[in-house]
């Protein structure tokens, strides 16, 4: 069901935009794909038998914004994606792999990553007075000066 | 004299505080003997053994606030609590303490006591109407339900009792069993078994207290209740916790006759009275211990497979039996 | 879908409710007794936690994220330990390995005896739930003597462990470990025998087989579906290489089977313990490690007692992370959870057992909503 990590990286380095397919150690990958591709790499994996996901997170690095998806039972592979923090905007996966749907709803409401798709981008996370387009866990954000919250 | 004597008998012995005092007695009883099963303690601390611990529940409840929702029938919200305070006092009248027959006794008490039982459980069933929140409207629906399955075997077995003495008459029946042996020798002994099964879901104690499932519907039809409300209604409880032991005690072990010397008669009844009360509330906190809640649907189930076709054959039992 | 006398009544479960042990929206959608659909809002216990590890040092951090759940703490702090170890590249002695695998097999077994009595409770089986707390006592207090602490124990440290055992508390952990499984054992017949238990945990929250893979569920709750997955066979960390142990699976797919897992589970576990106190290598219990970690991106996989718990961290080469993730297992478990609630055909779930199967999962809502932003 999972093959080796070291022949994933090597399938993986011919495909149209991958940017870089590197093994980082024992029974961990990681791939770096452009947007475009995201959705159908992860359907390649999804049917190579990667269907767990371990987690998705995202990472606030400056001017862009970084999500990793983390797939696989026994071996990891991450999927990762670099976002133009402005509009950070790409496919949803949940078609594929259903429960990613809960991830990307965590990453949406705190960090503001849009995902086409998603059949349902509801909070998640925060309480439903926060303020919108207000993204907790970007750098931007610091704790000592909170956005005001309204009273309902 | 005659007046003074009424009113002791209607006030104080065997009337209402009487029947007050013993409630909160069966509840410390009831709360130590399901600790001692749980490898616990119970109340400890207020009164010797704990003996006063119901009594300052009581009276903590009574200061409590006293808060009604907004949107729930006040009238029928407010008067249900003393409506079933009201019930259960006037209801254990009928029940003989010290002597044949209670403070008050007529023709067809026994069935006085039957519609007493289900009066309580639409009472029950208006207090979790008028509250209109989710949690006791569920919490009434199921104790309707409840009423459905249970009601038949419980009618179904004290018809038995009344078939076998023949009268409908609490103290007929009494010393009926003091002649004739206690009812629960002979065909009553499935009728007793069926009777406490049902009582147990009158009382809604577990395995039955489906309409108070404390982990499902947080209380169910109590939830609103608050304060005095909520204190009245536990006292309610209590005394129905005391009129079903006392009611078993009557119609299957022969109420307060037994054999006493005969100079202690006045005493000695009571006395026996209490012992066999006891021993059925024994019975029931046991079975409380022991067993996890059931689901409506499986209860209900099992009242209409199992419990009602055995009553009736405990009926048919009960005819046979009086005809040899 | 609804003619003039079926109405949906929505019955809100939570947040504040005595069958949640923590704050948790369960809008259910119930029709008459059965619950047609449910919204999970699982927002009220966020704490800001991912964001707080950004302003603290690694030796801070490691006691913020130690108190993102009380009873799997240990699981926490093990894999922020084996995140920071990884990135520095070094290997912690022997001994601390060991002696790692004895704190996290002794969590897993009070967390599991927590979990019955808890489970026993939502059923309405009181005393069941007394007799299972009074002897979890006992793990507790082998706890206490081993760890520091009953709860919150504090440890793993980053290169090691804190505590030493000695041989003292050797001997009082065998003797524990002897009386638990009797115990355990008892327990186990109890569930096996007692209808009411049966009759209420049978057939109740069936996941099956396909869904719980396709939804991604972890832990006792996926293999309660016969699957056998599980962190500490399939990414071997700390000594779970070299201490044999069985992985416990179950056909049955129901909250009953999951009851069985787990009980199944604490056995295990307390055979593994006996295992690595007999196994036992002498040696130093720590590794002095630098305070600032090399830049690196380091993922890891703990099985805590409620399933795979993964933490990430990304550092820059200070003294801070620049980011640390988070997944616990109850928000993996959410997507089948909500699958469980639903009635579809001949499957009808009851409002009676809405409780038994939310705590047939396991939940732990602090760990699942642990980012918000705190307030200074």
């Amino acid at each position: 069901m999972d093959s080796s990590v070291d022949s994933i990286v090597m399938e993986m380095k011919g495909i149209k935009g991958v940017i870089d397919a590197k093994v980082i150690c024992e029974r961990r990958a990681q791939i770096t794909v452009s947007a475009e591709v995201y959705h159908s790499v992860v359907e390649t994996f999804q049917k190579k038998g990667f269907a767990h996901i371990a987690a998705m997170t995202c990472i606030d690095s400056g001017e862009n914004l970084e999500l990793l998806l983390q797939i696989g039972r026994r071996a990891i592979v991450t999927v990762k994606v670099i976002l133009p923090a402005q509009t950070p905007s790409i496919d949803s996966v949940s078609d594929i792999l259903p429960p990613a749907s809960f991830h990307e709803r965590e990453i949406h409401d705190l960090f503001g990553v849009e995902f086409r798709n998603c059949p349902d981008s509801s909070r998640l996370m925060l309480p439903e007075d926060w303020p919108k387009g207000v993204f907790p866990l970007r750098k931007s954000f610091q704790p000592e000066t909170p956005a005001p919250l309204r009273r309902p | 004299m005659d007046v003074l004597s009424s009113t002791f008998q209607l006030f104080i012995f065997p009337g209402f505080l009487f029947f007050i005092l013993l409630s909160f007695l069966f509840e410390w009883m009831d709360r130590k003997l399901y600790a001692g099963m749980q490898r616990r303690i119970g109340p400890l601390y207020t009164g010797p053994l704990g003996l006063l611990q119901p009594i300052a529940d009581f009276i903590k409840l009574m200061k409590k606030e006293d808060l009604t929702p907004k949107y729930s029938d006040k009238k029928i919200f407010n008067s249900v609590p003393l409506l079933m305070c009201a019930l259960m006092l006037t209801v254990m009248l009928i029940l003989p303490v010290a002597g044949e027959s209670g403070v008050v006794s007529f023709t067809g008490d026994v069935i006085f006591a039957i519609a007493a039982m289900t009066l309580f459980c639409i009472l029950i069933f208006l207090a979790g109407f008028s509250s209109m929140s989710p949690y006791p409207l569920l919490g009434a629906e199921r104790a309707v339900l409840l009423l459905l399955g249970f009601e038949i075997p419980l009618m179904l077995s004290i018809a038995g009792c009344c078939i076998a003495s023949g009268s409908i008459e609490i103290s007929a029946i009494v010393s009926w069993q003091a002649s004739h042996g206690w009812n629960i020798l002979g065909p009553q002994l499935l009728g007793f078994a069926i009777f406490l099964v049902a009582i147990q879901a009158e009382l809604e104690r577990i395995p039955f207290d489906i309409p108070d499932a404390e982990q499902e519907i947080v209380a169910g039809w109590m939830t609103e209740y608050s304060g005095r409300k909520l204190a009245l209604i536990r006292m309610a409880r209590n005394l129905e916790l005391v009129f079903m032991s006392a009611l078993a005690a009557t119609l299957y072990l022969g109420g307060p006759l037994g054999l006493p010397p005969q100079w202690a008669e006045g005493i000695a009844f009571p006395v026996y009275f209490l012992l066999k009360t006891v021993a059925i509330l024994l019975i029931l906190t046991i079975i409380r211990g022991i067993f996890a809640r059931v689901r409506i649907d499986q209860m209900v189930a099992f009242a209409w497979r199992y419990l009602i076709p055995l009553s009736f054959l405990q009926v048919a039992l009960t005819l046979i039996w009086r005809l040899i | 879908m609804s003619s003039s006398y079926e109405r949906i009544f929505n019955l809100p479960l939570g947040p504040q409710h005595p069958a949640l042990k923590e704050p948790v929206l369960l809008d259910l959608k119930v029709e008459g007794e059965h619950v047609v659909d449910v919204a999970l809002d699982v927002s009220y216990n966020h704490r800001g936690m991912e964001k707080a590890a950004e302003y603290r040092t690694y030796v801070q951090d490691l006691y913020l994220i130690e108190r993102i759940c009380g009873i799997c703490n240990i699981a926490h702090t093990l894999s922020f330990c084996q995140c920071v170890e990884g990135l520095h590249g070094k290997e912690i002695p022997e001994r601390a390995k060991y002696l790692r695998v004895i704190a996290e097999e002794l969590e897993r077994i009070q967390s599991h005896l927590l979990w019955l009595g808890v489970a026993a409770h939502e059923i309405g089986f009181d005393t069941f739930f007394m007799y299972i707390w009074l002897d979890r006592e006992i793990s507790l207090d082998l706890m206490e003597e081993f760890a520091g602490n009953r709860i919150t124990t504090s440890y793993n440290a980053i290169g090691g462990v804190k505590r030493d055992m000695t041989p003292e508390v050797a001997n009082k952990m065998k003797k524990g470990m002897d009386k638990l499984e009797e115990r355990v054992k008892f327990y186990k017949k109890v569930v096996l025998s007692e209808r009411t238990v049966m009759k209420r945990t049978m057939g109740i929250g069936i996941l099956r087989r396909d869904a719980a893979i396709q939804l991604n569920a972890v832990g006792p709750t996926l293999r309660a579906s016969g699957v056998d997955m599980d962190a500490r066979a399939d990414d071997p960390y700390a000594a779970h290489s070299l201490v044999p142990f069985k992985v416990v699976t179950n056909e049955g797919c129901d909250a009953f089977s999951r009851i069985i897992v787990r009980l199944d589970e604490t056995l295990e576990s307390i055979n593994m313990i006996r295992y690595c106190i007999e196994k036992l290598p002498s040696g130093p219990l720590l590794q002095r490690l630098p305070r600032r970690v090399p830049a690196g991106d380091f993922l890891t996989r703990v099985e805590a007692p409620r399933g795979e718990l993964v933490h990430f961290l990304r550092a820059d080469g200070s003294d801070k992370p620049y980011r640390y993730k988070v997944k616990t297992p109850t928000f993996s478990n959410l997507a089948p959870l909500r699958e469980m609630l639903r009635s579809k055909g001949k499957y009808v779930v009851n409002v009676a057992d809405v409780p038994v199967i939310l705590a047939s999962i396991d939940p732990c809502f602090s760990c699942t909503s642990r980012t918000e932003v705190v307030k200074s």
